[in-house]
Protein backbone atom coordinates (compact mmCIF):
# COMPACT_ATOMS: atom_id res chain seq x y z
CA UNK A 1 0.00 0.00 0.00
CA UNK A 2 1.42 3.44 -0.78
CA UNK A 3 2.10 5.71 2.37
CA UNK A 4 0.24 9.13 1.63
CA UNK A 5 2.19 11.94 1.31
CA UNK A 6 1.08 14.02 4.54
CA UNK A 7 1.58 10.82 6.28
CA UNK A 8 5.18 10.23 5.26
CA UNK A 9 6.38 13.47 6.09
CA UNK A 10 4.93 13.18 9.60
CA UNK A 11 6.66 9.73 10.06
CA UNK A 12 10.04 10.94 8.48
CA UNK A 13 10.01 13.91 10.60
CA UNK A 14 9.08 11.59 13.84
CA UNK A 15 11.99 9.48 12.42
CA UNK A 16 14.69 11.94 12.44
CA UNK A 17 13.94 13.43 15.54
CA UNK A 18 14.27 10.38 17.35
CA UNK A 19 17.01 9.47 15.38
CA UNK A 20 18.64 12.58 16.49
CA UNK A 21 18.03 12.10 19.92
CA UNK A 22 19.59 8.55 20.10
CA UNK A 23 22.47 10.14 18.22
CA UNK A 24 22.71 13.07 20.78
CA UNK A 25 22.56 15.76 18.41
CA UNK A 26 20.22 18.29 18.45
CA UNK A 27 17.98 19.37 15.48
CA UNK A 28 15.22 21.15 14.10
CA UNK A 29 12.27 20.97 11.88
CA UNK A 30 12.57 24.13 8.99
CA UNK A 31 9.83 25.06 7.01
CA UNK A 32 7.13 23.10 6.19
CA UNK A 33 5.39 22.30 9.72
CA UNK A 34 7.19 24.67 11.92
CA UNK A 35 5.90 27.75 9.48
CA UNK A 36 2.61 26.79 9.09
CA UNK A 37 2.39 26.05 13.20
CA UNK A 38 2.64 29.48 13.84
CA UNK A 39 0.33 30.11 10.67
CA UNK A 40 3.30 32.42 8.66
CA UNK A 41 1.94 29.72 5.43
CA UNK A 42 -0.88 28.32 4.34
CA UNK A 43 -0.37 24.32 4.81
CA UNK A 44 0.15 22.64 1.70
CA UNK A 45 1.18 19.14 0.36
CA UNK A 46 5.26 19.15 0.63
CA UNK A 47 7.34 16.01 -0.75
CA UNK A 48 10.35 16.63 1.52
CA UNK A 49 11.30 17.78 5.03
CA UNK A 50 13.71 20.00 6.09
CA UNK A 51 15.73 19.92 9.49
CA UNK A 52 18.65 21.61 10.70
CA UNK A 53 21.56 20.45 12.40
CA UNK A 54 24.84 22.09 13.66
CA UNK A 55 27.21 21.44 10.54
CA UNK A 56 29.69 19.03 12.93
CA UNK A 57 26.61 16.71 13.29
CA UNK A 58 25.10 16.41 10.05
CA UNK A 59 27.38 14.11 8.48
CA UNK A 60 27.18 11.34 10.84
CA UNK A 61 23.12 11.89 10.96
CA UNK A 62 23.36 11.56 6.96
CA UNK A 63 24.81 8.44 7.64
CA UNK A 64 22.80 6.86 9.62
CA UNK A 65 20.24 7.60 7.62
CA UNK A 66 21.94 6.24 4.99
CA UNK A 67 22.61 2.87 7.18
CA UNK A 68 18.61 2.74 7.11
CA UNK A 69 18.47 2.56 3.03
CA UNK A 70 18.40 6.34 2.83
CA UNK A 71 19.85 7.20 -0.75
CA UNK A 72 21.78 10.98 -1.53
CA UNK A 73 19.82 12.50 -4.14
CA UNK A 74 22.64 13.42 -6.45
CA UNK A 75 22.54 17.36 -7.72
CA UNK A 76 24.47 19.00 -10.54
CA UNK A 77 28.08 19.29 -10.33
CA UNK A 78 29.30 21.98 -7.96
CA UNK A 79 32.70 23.60 -8.36
CA UNK A 80 35.44 22.33 -6.89
CA UNK A 81 35.42 22.89 -2.92
CA UNK A 82 32.20 23.86 -2.80
CA UNK A 83 30.10 21.89 0.20
CA UNK A 84 26.98 23.33 -0.40
CA UNK A 85 24.19 23.60 2.89
CA UNK A 86 22.18 20.61 2.50
CA UNK A 87 21.52 17.31 1.05
CA UNK A 88 18.52 15.43 -0.41
CA UNK A 89 17.75 11.68 0.61
CA UNK A 90 15.54 9.73 -1.01
CA UNK A 91 13.87 6.01 0.05
CA UNK A 92 12.48 3.66 -2.57
CA UNK A 93 9.83 3.11 0.09
CA UNK A 94 9.15 6.29 1.08
CA UNK A 95 7.43 9.04 -0.87
CA UNK A 96 9.10 11.95 0.51
CA UNK A 97 12.32 13.10 0.36
CA UNK A 98 14.47 14.26 3.80
CA UNK A 99 16.61 17.53 3.50
CA UNK A 100 19.32 17.74 5.76
CA UNK A 101 20.50 21.30 5.77
CA UNK A 102 23.79 22.12 7.82
CA UNK A 103 23.45 25.98 7.24
CA UNK A 104 20.72 28.15 6.01
CA UNK A 105 21.34 30.68 3.34
CA UNK A 106 21.21 34.20 4.15
CA UNK A 107 22.04 33.86 7.79
CA UNK A 108 25.49 35.20 7.60
CA UNK A 109 26.66 34.60 11.07
CA UNK A 110 28.94 30.98 11.38
CA UNK A 111 26.37 28.17 10.98
CA UNK A 112 26.86 26.39 14.36
CA UNK A 113 26.01 30.41 16.30
CA UNK A 114 23.25 30.11 14.44
CA UNK A 115 22.14 26.87 15.01
CA UNK A 116 22.59 27.39 18.36
CA UNK A 117 20.81 30.59 18.42
CA UNK A 118 17.79 29.31 16.80
CA UNK A 119 18.20 26.42 19.33
CA UNK A 120 18.24 28.26 22.29
CA UNK A 121 14.84 29.36 21.27
CA UNK A 122 13.11 26.80 20.34
CA UNK A 123 9.46 25.14 20.64
CA UNK A 124 8.75 21.29 20.91
CA UNK A 125 6.05 20.32 18.62
CA UNK A 126 3.76 17.20 18.91
CA UNK A 127 4.54 15.16 15.19
CA UNK A 128 3.83 11.63 14.42
CA UNK A 129 3.40 10.85 18.26
CA UNK A 130 7.01 12.02 18.83
CA UNK A 131 8.25 15.46 20.05
CA UNK A 132 10.10 17.53 17.54
CA UNK A 133 11.70 20.95 17.86
CA UNK A 134 11.15 24.03 15.61
CA UNK A 135 11.81 27.07 15.54
CA UNK A 136 10.26 29.82 17.52
CA UNK A 137 7.65 32.19 15.92
CA UNK A 138 10.57 34.48 14.97
CA UNK A 139 13.15 32.05 13.77
CA UNK A 140 10.54 30.00 11.71
CA UNK A 141 9.48 33.76 10.23
CA UNK A 142 13.51 34.48 9.20
CA UNK A 143 13.56 30.72 7.72
CA UNK A 144 10.70 31.20 5.73
CA UNK A 145 11.46 35.05 4.74
CA UNK A 146 14.93 34.58 3.44
CA UNK A 147 13.94 30.90 1.37
CA UNK A 148 11.52 33.13 0.04
CA UNK A 149 13.60 36.03 -0.79
CA UNK A 150 16.72 33.24 -2.24
CA UNK A 151 14.89 33.24 -5.47
CA UNK A 152 11.59 35.36 -5.57
CA UNK A 153 11.93 36.54 -8.99
CA UNK A 154 11.90 33.02 -10.27
CA UNK A 155 9.17 31.74 -8.23
CA UNK A 156 5.56 32.69 -8.17
CA UNK A 157 4.99 30.33 -5.16
CA UNK A 158 7.92 32.52 -3.45
CA UNK A 159 6.50 35.40 -4.03
CA UNK A 160 3.26 34.57 -2.51
CA UNK A 161 4.34 32.96 0.02
CA UNK A 162 6.86 36.16 1.01
CA UNK A 163 3.26 38.10 1.06
CA UNK A 164 1.13 35.66 3.17
CA UNK A 165 4.10 36.07 5.62
CA UNK A 166 4.30 39.92 5.38
CA UNK A 167 0.80 39.86 6.00
CA UNK A 168 0.75 37.33 9.11
CA UNK A 169 3.56 38.95 10.90
CA UNK A 170 2.27 42.42 9.94
CA UNK A 171 -0.42 41.96 12.22
CA UNK A 172 1.81 41.19 15.31
CA UNK A 173 4.02 43.67 16.85
CA UNK A 174 7.28 41.73 16.57
CA UNK A 175 9.35 44.28 15.08
CA UNK A 176 11.79 44.60 18.59
CA UNK A 177 12.10 40.48 18.87
CA UNK A 178 12.71 40.05 14.52
CA UNK A 179 15.39 42.86 15.16
CA UNK A 180 17.05 41.23 17.99
CA UNK A 181 17.17 37.61 16.29
CA UNK A 182 18.01 39.10 13.19
CA UNK A 183 20.90 40.57 14.33
CA UNK A 184 21.99 37.81 15.99
CA UNK A 185 21.84 35.85 13.20
CA UNK A 186 23.38 37.93 10.71
CA UNK A 187 20.34 38.62 8.49
CA UNK A 188 19.65 42.13 8.87
CA UNK A 189 20.56 42.79 5.31
CA UNK A 190 19.89 39.82 3.89
CA UNK A 191 16.57 40.26 5.09
CA UNK A 192 15.71 43.58 5.13
CA UNK A 193 12.62 43.19 2.26
CA UNK A 194 10.44 41.33 4.94
CA UNK A 195 12.17 42.93 7.88
CA UNK A 196 11.12 46.74 6.26
CA UNK A 197 7.73 45.53 5.38
CA UNK A 198 7.44 44.60 9.13
CA UNK A 199 8.63 47.93 10.83
CA UNK A 200 12.44 46.81 11.41
CA UNK A 201 14.73 49.41 10.32
CA UNK A 202 17.33 48.58 7.63
CA UNK A 203 20.91 49.90 8.63
CA UNK A 204 23.68 51.14 6.11
CA UNK A 205 25.08 48.66 4.48
CA UNK A 206 28.80 48.27 6.44
CA UNK A 207 31.61 49.21 4.33
CA UNK A 208 33.52 47.45 2.72
CA UNK A 209 30.52 45.54 2.23
CA UNK A 210 31.87 41.66 3.20
CA UNK A 211 31.61 39.06 0.63
CA UNK A 212 29.34 36.83 2.22
CA UNK A 213 26.69 39.61 1.95
CA UNK A 214 28.06 40.82 -1.44
CA UNK A 215 27.49 36.98 -2.50
CA UNK A 216 23.91 37.12 -1.51
CA UNK A 217 22.80 40.20 -3.39
CA UNK A 218 24.42 38.71 -6.71
CA UNK A 219 22.85 34.93 -6.28
CA UNK A 220 19.08 36.83 -5.49
CA UNK A 221 19.55 39.37 -8.35
CA UNK A 222 20.67 36.78 -10.39
CA UNK A 223 17.70 34.28 -9.76
CA UNK A 224 18.44 31.76 -8.27
CA UNK A 225 20.84 30.91 -11.01
CA UNK A 226 24.06 30.91 -8.97
CA UNK A 227 24.63 30.10 -5.38
CA UNK A 228 26.36 31.63 -2.59
CA UNK A 229 28.33 28.32 -1.59
CA UNK A 230 29.41 27.92 -5.74
CA UNK A 231 30.49 31.50 -5.93
CA UNK A 232 32.46 31.44 -2.55
CA UNK A 233 34.12 28.16 -4.01
CA UNK A 234 35.30 29.73 -7.58
CA UNK A 235 36.67 32.52 -5.60
CA UNK A 236 38.30 30.23 -3.28
CA UNK A 237 40.17 29.18 -6.73
CA UNK A 238 43.47 30.77 -8.23
CA UNK A 239 42.35 33.42 -10.75
CA UNK A 240 43.79 30.95 -13.66
CA UNK A 241 41.41 28.11 -12.77
CA UNK A 242 38.22 30.59 -12.16
CA UNK A 243 37.08 30.70 -16.24
CA UNK A 244 37.05 27.12 -16.24
CA UNK A 245 35.10 26.95 -13.14
CA UNK A 246 32.81 29.35 -14.53
CA UNK A 247 32.18 27.68 -17.75
CA UNK A 248 32.09 24.44 -16.14
CA UNK A 249 28.92 25.79 -14.22
CA UNK A 250 27.06 27.24 -17.07
CA UNK A 251 27.80 24.22 -19.08
CA UNK A 252 26.34 21.22 -16.98
CA UNK A 253 26.75 17.78 -18.61
CA UNK A 254 23.16 16.59 -19.82
CA UNK A 255 22.70 14.19 -17.08
CA UNK A 256 23.06 17.12 -14.81
CA UNK A 257 20.72 19.15 -16.90
CA UNK A 258 18.34 15.83 -16.73
CA UNK A 259 18.65 16.04 -12.90
CA UNK A 260 17.37 19.43 -13.02
CA UNK A 261 15.01 19.53 -15.30
CA UNK A 262 13.09 16.14 -15.61
CA UNK A 263 10.44 17.03 -17.46
CA UNK A 264 13.16 17.34 -20.91
CA UNK A 265 12.14 15.14 -24.04
CA UNK A 266 14.49 12.59 -25.03
CA UNK A 267 16.98 12.99 -27.43
CA UNK A 268 20.06 14.89 -27.39
CA UNK A 269 18.73 17.70 -28.88
CA UNK A 270 16.10 19.31 -26.23
CA UNK A 271 18.60 18.79 -23.72
CA UNK A 272 21.43 20.33 -25.74
CA UNK A 273 18.80 22.97 -26.70
CA UNK A 274 18.51 23.31 -23.22
CA UNK A 275 22.15 23.62 -22.05
CA UNK A 276 22.20 26.44 -24.67
CA UNK A 277 19.74 28.08 -23.22
CA UNK A 278 21.61 27.88 -19.56
CA UNK A 279 24.58 29.17 -20.61
CA UNK A 280 22.92 32.10 -21.88
CA UNK A 281 20.62 32.86 -19.04
CA UNK A 282 24.13 31.88 -16.94
CA UNK A 283 25.67 34.53 -19.12
CA UNK A 284 23.37 37.29 -17.75
CA UNK A 285 22.93 36.05 -14.36
CA UNK A 286 26.66 36.83 -14.22
CA UNK A 287 26.18 39.80 -15.39
CA UNK A 288 23.54 40.90 -13.01
CA UNK A 289 25.68 39.44 -10.40
CA UNK A 290 28.77 41.71 -11.36
CA UNK A 291 26.74 44.78 -11.57
CA UNK A 292 25.10 44.01 -8.06
CA UNK A 293 28.28 43.27 -6.72
CA UNK A 294 29.82 46.54 -8.03
CA UNK A 295 26.53 48.42 -6.78
CA UNK A 296 26.72 46.96 -2.97
CA UNK A 297 30.80 48.24 -3.25
CA UNK A 298 29.47 51.98 -3.44
CA UNK A 299 27.05 51.47 -0.47
CA UNK A 300 23.77 50.97 -2.18
CA UNK A 301 21.17 48.45 -1.14
CA UNK A 302 20.39 46.18 -3.84
CA UNK A 303 16.96 44.94 -2.65
CA UNK A 304 15.80 47.75 -0.66
CA UNK A 305 13.12 49.00 -3.48
CA UNK A 306 12.03 45.49 -4.39
CA UNK A 307 8.27 45.69 -4.01
CA UNK A 308 7.05 42.41 -1.71
CA UNK A 309 6.25 39.74 -4.40
CA UNK A 310 8.51 40.86 -6.83
CA UNK A 311 7.92 39.56 -10.35
CA UNK A 312 7.84 35.86 -11.30
CA UNK A 313 8.29 33.88 -14.10
CA UNK A 314 7.47 30.59 -12.75
CA UNK A 315 10.22 28.57 -13.22
CA UNK A 316 10.76 26.41 -10.91
CA UNK A 317 13.30 24.20 -9.93
CA UNK A 318 16.34 25.80 -11.71
CA UNK A 319 17.45 26.98 -8.46
CA UNK A 320 18.98 23.27 -7.58
CA UNK A 321 22.43 23.98 -7.45
CA UNK A 322 22.47 24.20 -3.39
CA UNK B 1 -2.09 -9.27 35.65
CA UNK B 2 -0.28 -9.21 32.04
CA UNK B 3 -1.44 -6.19 30.10
CA UNK B 4 -0.90 -4.87 26.30
CA UNK B 5 0.98 -1.68 26.40
CA UNK B 6 2.58 0.25 23.46
CA UNK B 7 6.64 0.30 22.90
CA UNK B 8 8.22 3.27 23.64
CA UNK B 9 9.69 4.52 20.62
CA UNK B 10 6.91 4.64 18.36
CA UNK B 11 5.89 7.01 15.37
CA UNK B 12 2.18 7.16 14.85
CA UNK B 13 -0.12 8.45 12.27
CA UNK B 14 -3.56 8.23 12.26
CA UNK B 15 -6.41 8.99 10.27
CA UNK B 16 -10.05 8.06 10.81
CA UNK B 17 -9.52 4.86 9.52
CA UNK B 18 -6.16 4.05 9.66
CA UNK B 19 -3.22 4.14 11.77
CA UNK B 20 0.56 4.14 10.28
CA UNK B 21 2.78 2.67 13.07
CA UNK B 22 6.61 2.92 12.88
CA UNK B 23 8.50 0.86 15.13
CA UNK B 24 11.68 3.71 15.17
CA UNK B 25 13.53 1.25 17.84
CA UNK B 26 13.58 -1.59 15.29
CA UNK B 27 14.14 0.38 11.44
CA UNK B 28 16.86 -1.92 10.50
CA UNK B 29 14.35 -4.91 10.26
CA UNK B 30 10.84 -2.92 9.92
CA UNK B 31 12.18 0.75 7.63
CA UNK B 32 8.44 0.84 6.43
CA UNK B 33 5.41 1.52 8.64
CA UNK B 34 2.65 -0.67 9.42
CA UNK B 35 -0.75 0.11 8.23
CA UNK B 36 -3.55 -1.04 10.29
CA UNK B 37 -7.38 -0.88 9.34
CA UNK B 38 -10.54 -2.28 10.20
CA UNK B 39 -10.03 -5.15 12.95
CA UNK B 40 -6.54 -4.08 13.51
CA UNK B 41 -6.92 -0.75 13.84
CA UNK B 42 -10.06 -1.82 16.29
CA UNK B 43 -8.01 -4.09 18.18
CA UNK B 44 -5.51 -1.32 17.78
CA UNK B 45 -7.53 1.32 19.55
CA UNK B 46 -8.14 -0.86 22.70
CA UNK B 47 -4.50 -1.19 23.65
CA UNK B 48 -4.02 0.99 26.49
CA UNK B 49 -1.27 -0.19 28.87
CA UNK B 50 -4.21 -1.30 31.31
CA UNK B 51 -6.30 -3.90 29.22
CA UNK B 52 -5.31 -7.37 29.31
CA UNK B 53 -5.71 -9.43 25.91
CA UNK B 54 -8.76 -10.82 27.70
CA UNK B 55 -10.18 -7.11 28.28
CA UNK B 56 -9.89 -6.24 24.46
CA UNK B 57 -11.07 -9.62 23.86
CA UNK B 58 -14.63 -9.40 26.06
CA UNK B 59 -14.82 -5.47 24.94
CA UNK B 60 -14.49 -6.63 20.92
CA UNK B 61 -16.72 -9.66 20.86
CA UNK B 62 -19.37 -8.10 23.57
CA UNK B 63 -23.17 -8.49 22.17
CA UNK B 64 -22.30 -10.72 18.71
CA UNK B 65 -23.22 -14.16 18.37
CA UNK B 66 -21.08 -16.88 20.05
CA UNK B 67 -19.52 -18.13 16.73
CA UNK B 68 -18.51 -14.58 15.94
CA UNK B 69 -17.01 -14.43 20.07
CA UNK B 70 -14.91 -17.98 19.06
CA UNK B 71 -13.64 -16.04 16.56
CA UNK B 72 -12.40 -12.94 18.21
CA UNK B 73 -11.05 -15.00 20.92
CA UNK B 74 -9.08 -16.31 18.20
CA UNK B 75 -8.13 -13.47 16.15
CA UNK B 76 -7.40 -10.92 18.84
CA UNK B 77 -4.83 -12.80 21.08
CA UNK B 78 -2.86 -13.80 17.64
CA UNK B 79 -3.10 -10.07 16.54
CA UNK B 80 -1.36 -8.98 19.33
CA UNK B 81 1.34 -11.72 19.50
CA UNK B 82 2.07 -10.56 15.76
CA UNK B 83 2.27 -6.84 16.82
CA UNK B 84 4.63 -7.88 20.08
CA UNK B 85 6.33 -9.76 17.57
CA UNK B 86 7.03 -6.97 15.90
CA UNK B 87 7.73 -4.59 18.34
CA UNK B 88 5.21 -2.46 18.15
CA UNK B 89 3.53 -3.80 21.28
CA UNK B 90 5.16 -5.31 24.54
CA UNK B 91 3.88 -6.88 27.59
CA UNK B 92 3.48 -5.31 30.93
CA UNK B 93 2.27 -5.19 34.14
CA UNK B 94 -0.87 -4.03 36.22
CA UNK B 95 -1.77 -4.09 39.41
CA UNK B 96 -5.84 -4.47 38.78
Amino acid sequence: MTLPLPVATALATAMCADGATQLGSRLLLIKGRSVEHYGLRRPRMSADIDILLQPVEAEQFVYCLEELGWKTRRGPERPEGARGHSVSLFHQAWPCDIDVHWEFPGFLEPASAVFDELWSRRVTIDVGNQPVAIPDYEGAALILALHSLRSTEDQARHARELDQLIDAVGAQDQAAALRALADATGCRHTAAPFLEQVGVITPPLPQPVPDALADWYAMTEAGGRLTAANLRAIRRLPWRRRPAAYARLAWQSEADYRLVHPETPTGWWPAFRGRLERVAEGLKAAVQARRTRDLVAKGHHPTRSRPPGGTSSGRDGEGGMS
Amino acid sequence: MTVVAFAQRLAVVRSESRAWVLNLGALHTEPSPLVLEGAALEIWDRIDGSATVADIVEDLAHGLPSEAREQVSRDVPAFIDALVERGVVVWGSSVK
